[in-house]
């Protein structure tokens, strides 16, 4: 039976005038549904973020973070199919991501998707969280094309890919400690600024002078393209018990903004020179961190200064949503690369 | 109507369809069952288990009425996997959902088995009480006690029919954790309480039954042991240790001509709350 759905509704495509794709994504802490129309047009981006929960704790608890996710699903799918103002039965596949992530959060969306795909007799495609990130641009730019570096940087990882001619993607680089979001947290955790730290460093580094304390750039000159933030945290932790005064109120953005301005700068040194090796003229960001306005900023300068074509996505999209995942999907669906009904899911996985 | 249920709440994946009549909903019952033991997770065979039930009941999911799955206790990632897709037929099917509590379905299970054995006592004069127990691990049990009665109490779980007479299982206790190697104390504890002054006549008559069941007794051997310092007749329902979603169909038809199919929302029921370790 599995194997006959796919084929079943292939057979359908070409009656079909739009392609509508549910997509779904929980594989962290926020339960996500969505409808997307030929792979860019959103139809409805719903969020249903669990940061009041896990902000007790200074991040992501993946118990709390599965419960939350069972409570809701159904919900958030159904809100995403009312404002879209699509029924269950005109989606044309359904698209979840099931690697990589939290176990417990991915087997909730999973089970989801499969349920739909079964019961509705539609194609399933579980794709990769990560090159549904990368692939949140072609919602904005679907004309874009292969041959671009693209850094993926959010609370969960910081990687570099290369995107080859014929869409092969490479790993060239990552974090061999924290990612950079993560980094954010616990720095926000640590001065006491809340959950989550990226908005709340950010915000509060707008007021700051990012040039006042003096912050190391870890691996900048390393040679290769990997990146690590673990010491930067340290370095930022011991120069506050050296100095306490620095956590005064009149200090404390010039700190934040310090930090940040670090991490950023380590960002678009190795991306850029991740672009300039493999002879690219496009650069591709996203994640939770592309969100940053002073990343934003710092890669658009350099993007200008290098004559390199810069695509980030809006915000919304930067972030953990399903829209991106239902535009991966969508380039799924009309290659025939279906899932069988049996994927399970991944933790940890390659892009 | 059709039922499909799924509990995916112990290490036993049972899914099970189940067609009876809107009247005598529960004569002329015809179940499919299938039971599966699982190595890893169970995300890899759930749709095809279900699809294989189907197939064999010869029903499309289309024709499915009502939706139901044991919502816990239980392991907690299987109990999720249930409760998204259980949940997420229903909406794509447009059809009403159940979550039912995992210690009803034992008792009711447990009742099966049980039923002339039940009846036989009931009809003399005597009480039969059910009482599952599940392991919760950190050396905790889940436990309740239901009473198997001719008349339906406040708080029913569901009803069988036995030879053209209805028997309700009642659940006449609240749900209460205790720690594996005192559950007998507590057990006796929590009945007296429950029974008041008519616990010594419950003892008295030792010809009133207990029927213990669910995982509790799977994990705990000992328990059995330590059920003979009650000095009264007692039995392990061996049939009742691991859920059977026959039996959660069989509460949700209950729930269904009781309550009507009301949109339920259907919550995890989790025996404690979560705390994580470091609070800030």
């Amino acid at each position: 039976m599995q194997g006959n759905l796919p084929l079943l509704k292939k057979n359908n495509l070409k009656n079909q005038e739009k392609i509508l794709i549910l997509g779904i994504e929980t594989s962290c802490d926020d339960t996500c549904a969505s409808v997307v129309e030929d792979g860019k047009v959103i139809l409805s981006n719903v969020i249903a973020s669990q940061h009041e929960i896990h902000g007790k704790y200074g991040g992501v608890v993946p118990e709390l973070a599965s419960r939350r996710h069972v409570e809701a699903i159904d919900i958030i799918i159904n809100e995403a199919l009312l404002q879209a103002k699509i029924k269950m039965s005109q989606i044309s596949a359904v698209s979840v991501s099931n690697r990589p992530g939290l176990i417990g959060s991915l087997l909730v969306g999973v089970g989801a998707a499969k349920a739909i795909s079964y019961s509705k007799k539609i194609p399933f495609m579980a794709v990769n969280h990560l090159k549904a990130h990368l692939f949140s641009n072609f919602l904005e730019v679907p004309e874009m094309g292969p041959c671009f570096t693209g850094l993926i940087v959010s609370g969960g990882h910081t990687s570099l890919y290369s995107v080859g001619q014929n869409w092969e993607i490479k790993e060239v680089g990552h974090t061999v400690d924290d990612a950079a979001g993560e980094a954010f947290d616990k720095i926000a955790r640590f001065l006491g600024l809340g959950y989550p730290g990226g908005p709340v460093i950010d915000r509060l580094a707008s007021k700051g002078n990012p040039s006042r304390f003096e912050m190391p750039r870890p691996m900048i000159e390393s040679g290769d393209l990997n990146f690590s933030f673990s010491g930067l945290k340290t370095a930022l932790i011991y120069k506050t018990k050296k100095e306490p005064k620095i956590l005064d109120e009149n200090n404390i953005a010039d700190l934040v903004a310090s930090f940040q301005d670090a991490i950023v700068d380590v960002l678009v040194h190795k991306t850029f020179k991740a672009c300039r090796q493999s002879g690219f003229e496009k650069i591709l960001v996203s994640g939770g961190v592309a969100a940053n306005s002073r990343l934003r900023s710092m890669f658009a300068q350099k993007a200008d200064s290098e004559g390199i074509k810069l695509y980030i996505p809006p915000i919304k999209l930067c972030m953990d949503n399903a829209a991106m995942v239902a535009c991966l999907g969508y380039y799924d669906y009309i290659a025939g690369n279906f899932s069988d009904l049996s994927v399970e899911v991944y933790s940890r996985s390659d892009i | 109507m059709h039922i499909l249920g799924i509990d995916s709440s112990t290490e036993k994946l049972s899914i099970a369809l189940t067609s009876c009549s809107e009247v005598h909903y529960l004569k002329n019952m015809r179940t499919y069952a299938l039971q599966y033991s699982r190595h890893s997770g169970f995300m890899k065979s759930i749709i095809a288990l279900t699809d294989k039930v189907l197939e064999k009941a010869a029903i499309d999911i289309e024709e499915i009425d009502y939706f139901c799955v044991n919502r816990g206790p239980g392991d907690f990632t299987g109990t999720r996997i249930g409760i998204s897709l259980i949940k997420t037929f229903a909406l794509s099917q447009n059809k009403p959902s159940a979550g039912i509590d995992a210690l009803d379905i034992y008792a009711m299970q447990a009742a099966y088995y049980n039923a002339a054995k039940i009846m036989q006592l009931l009809s003399g004069g005597l009480r039969a009480c059910i009482v599952p127990a599940i392991d919760i691990k950190r050396d905790e049990l889940f436990f309740c006690i239901y009473e198997a009665s001719l008349y339906e109490g406040h708080k029913c779980a569901g009803k069988l029919v036995y030879k053209n007479r209805e028997l309700f299982i009642n659940k006449i206790g609240n749900d209460s954790i205790s720690g594996a190697g005192t559950f007998i104390d507590s057990f006796k504890e929590y009945f007296k309480d429950l029974l008041g002054e008519h616990l010594r006549e419950y003892f008295e008559k030792q010809n009133n039954a207990l029927f213990f069941c669910g995982t509790a007794f799977a994990s705990y051997g000992s328990i059995a042991a330590g059920l003979r310092e009650l000095k009264h007749k007692f039995f392990i329902v061996k049939k009742s240790l691991y859920p059977d979603a026959q039996y959660l169909n069989i509460c949700a038809i209950y729930r269904f001509y009781k309550n009507g199919a009301a949109i339920e929302r259907i919550m995890p029921y989790y025996a404690r709350e979560f705390t994580p370790f470091k609070k800030k």
